[in-house]
């Protein structure tokens, strides 16, 4: 009788830092993103945002310092 | 041949052969690894200890459910940075820098390393309570710790600096010892865990702080920063995705279960009564009760928490103004081919171990700075994040936020908003909600 070699099948696991450079989603050539709505609004919002905390940031030092 | 028949066979430096697809896939989890459970574990830094047994204290298992909640909320916000971070291969500060243009990249970054420079005087700040209870002198022990964490990062090889804080973040698994130490009502603390409820009497403003503080805590600016570069610094391909998602989530559910063990022990607090001002004079109270092993482990970890907090908070740092400047910035780079790099994250962290070692040291005043900066840092870097995600001409469809991510990252950011102004006012004008 033909003796039958089981066959294993392999599997290879390479880590992250071995393994070849993979090419990436360029942002190089991309330069800054287009001002959708959704992208003008969010920023604005942040922008209001930021502008009403320093406020009450320079509200708070000017009350520390006993200006009012 | 008996290696044929082996499961797993090293072949060459940082190659396996495994023999069945199950053995493929966990072999890549454990090397994809890293990344995840570090940003998330490091989470739980001197400032959470500090708020989780606080709330246990003042609170008891009361808001333990808010930590279930949280957890799919710091998983979903995580899990953008490591879409972003593998689709892209660089870092968040690069990409905030070169998609909304220097105004906005100089914001971010100059916002980020404030915040960062002092909560790490914060970390050191419980490094030296923590050495000096445990009975070192913090003089010696401090610059020492600094010098433990320069050591840790600067030997040019990023595998092993992953390698030793995986173990100090398996370390902090040690709270689960102290929650069964001070022997709860177990019961209890899983009808907490999954029915949301509110401690008796009114809510007051005390209560609504803790709850912000404790999201702000569970979710901090420098966690985006970090993991995005950190995967950046890995290499992780395209077909990682999967495994660095799942490594996300294992930490997301250390960091949960590691809260909700010092939430337990600051409820052994409440039991009996007493009035503490810092984790540290808390131990010192509980020792009597609970015995000296007590003591010398909760102040260990509390140290554990402090250094892993250091290293990924100043690391974040370190990361972030290389990619700004274009600098050669990887852990795999020695002192002499990233010297900026390194230069960065060496002189924050001697900066604030000098810091605490100073008299009279305006510590109070780092404290608020840190609250009132994160407040202001955490709504910023989450916008960029979510509109970074719905970039298409940046990402492909594979990496692009999907409508029900958008509906659940807007819910969370418009939140988040309100959470951190909320808190950011009432630090700034303490008398506006009173």
């Amino acid at each position: 009788m033909e003796k039958k070699e089981k066959v294993i099948k392999k599997y290879s696991v390479v880590h992250p830092l071995f393994d070849k450079k993979e090419k990436k989603c360029d942002v190089e050539g991309l330069g800054r993103m287009k001002m959708s709505a959704c992208v003008k609004y969010a920023l604005l919002s942040l922008r209001v945002y930021l502008i009403l905390m320093a406020g009450l940031v320079v509200y708070r030092g000017l009350h520390e310092l006993g200006v009012f | 041949m008996r290696l044929k028949n082996m499961p797993i066979v090293a072949t060459s430096r940082g190659e396996v052969v495994v023999n069945s697809r199950w053995m493929q896939r966990l072999m890549t989890f454990f090397m994809v690894m890293g990344p995840g459970l570090i940003v998330m574990v490091a989470d739980n830094d001197a400032g959470a200890v500090s708020t989780y047994i606080q709330a246990g204290a003042d609170y008891g298992l009361h808001l333990l459910w808010l930590l279930v909640l949280l957890l799919p909320i710091t998983y979903f916000i995580q899990e953008m940075v490591v879409r972003l971070g593998i689709a892209t291969g660089q870092g968040h500060a690069a990409m905030i820098y070169k998609r909304f243009g220097k105004w906005w990249g100089t914001f971010s970054l100059a916002d980020l390393l404030l915040v960062n420079f002092l909560t790490l005087v914060t970390e050191f700040a419980a490094i030296y309570m923590g050495l000096n209870g445990l009975g070192f002198s913090p003089f010696y022990a401090v610059p020492l710790t600094a010098v433990a964490l320069i050591a840790l990062v600067v030997t040019g090889s990023y595998l092993r600096w992953e390698r030793v804080t995986v173990c100090l973040c398996l370390l902090d698994l040690s709270w689960v010892f102290l929650a069964k130490w001070v022997s709860p009502d177990w019961s209890l603390v899983t009808h907490h865990l999954i029915f949301p409820s509110l401690p008796q009497g009114p809510i007051t403003s005390d209560l609504i702080f803790l709850i912000i503080a404790i999201v702000g805590t569970t979710i901090a600016p420098w966690q985006l920063f970090f993991q995005q570069s950190c995967i950046a610094d890995k290499k992780l391909r395209f077909s990682d995705l999967k495994s660095a998602r799942m490594d996300t989530f294992v930490g997301a559910i250390c960091t949960i279960f590691i809260a909700a063990c010092m939430m337990i022990v600051g409820n052994f607090a409440n039991q009996n009564g007493l009035a503490f001002e810092d984790p540290a004079q808390m131990v010192a109270a509980l020792a009597p009760l609970l015995g000296e092993g007590f003591r010398n482990l909760f102040l260990l970890l509390m140290v554990n928490a402090a250094v892993l907090g250091a290293m990924t908070i100043s690391l974040s740092s370190a990361w972030a103004y290389g990619e700004v400047k274009g600098w050669s910035h990887s852990l795999q780079k020695s002192v002499k081919e990233a010297p900026g790099f390194y230069i960065v994250y060496i002189g924050s962290v001697l900066l604030a171990a000098a810091i605490v070692l100073l008299p009279n040291a305006p510590l109070q005043l780092i404290i608020v700075s840190v609250q009132v900066l994160a407040g202001l840092m955490l709504p910023s870097a989450i916008i960029f994040l979510q509109l970074l995600l719905n970039d298409k001409e940046l990402l492909d469809e594979r990496f692009v936020n999907k409508a029900w991510n958008n509906l659940i990252n807007w819910t969370v950011i418009v939140v988040l908003f309100l959470l951190s102004l909320t808190l950011a006012v009432e630090v700034i004008l303490p008398n506006a909600f009173h």
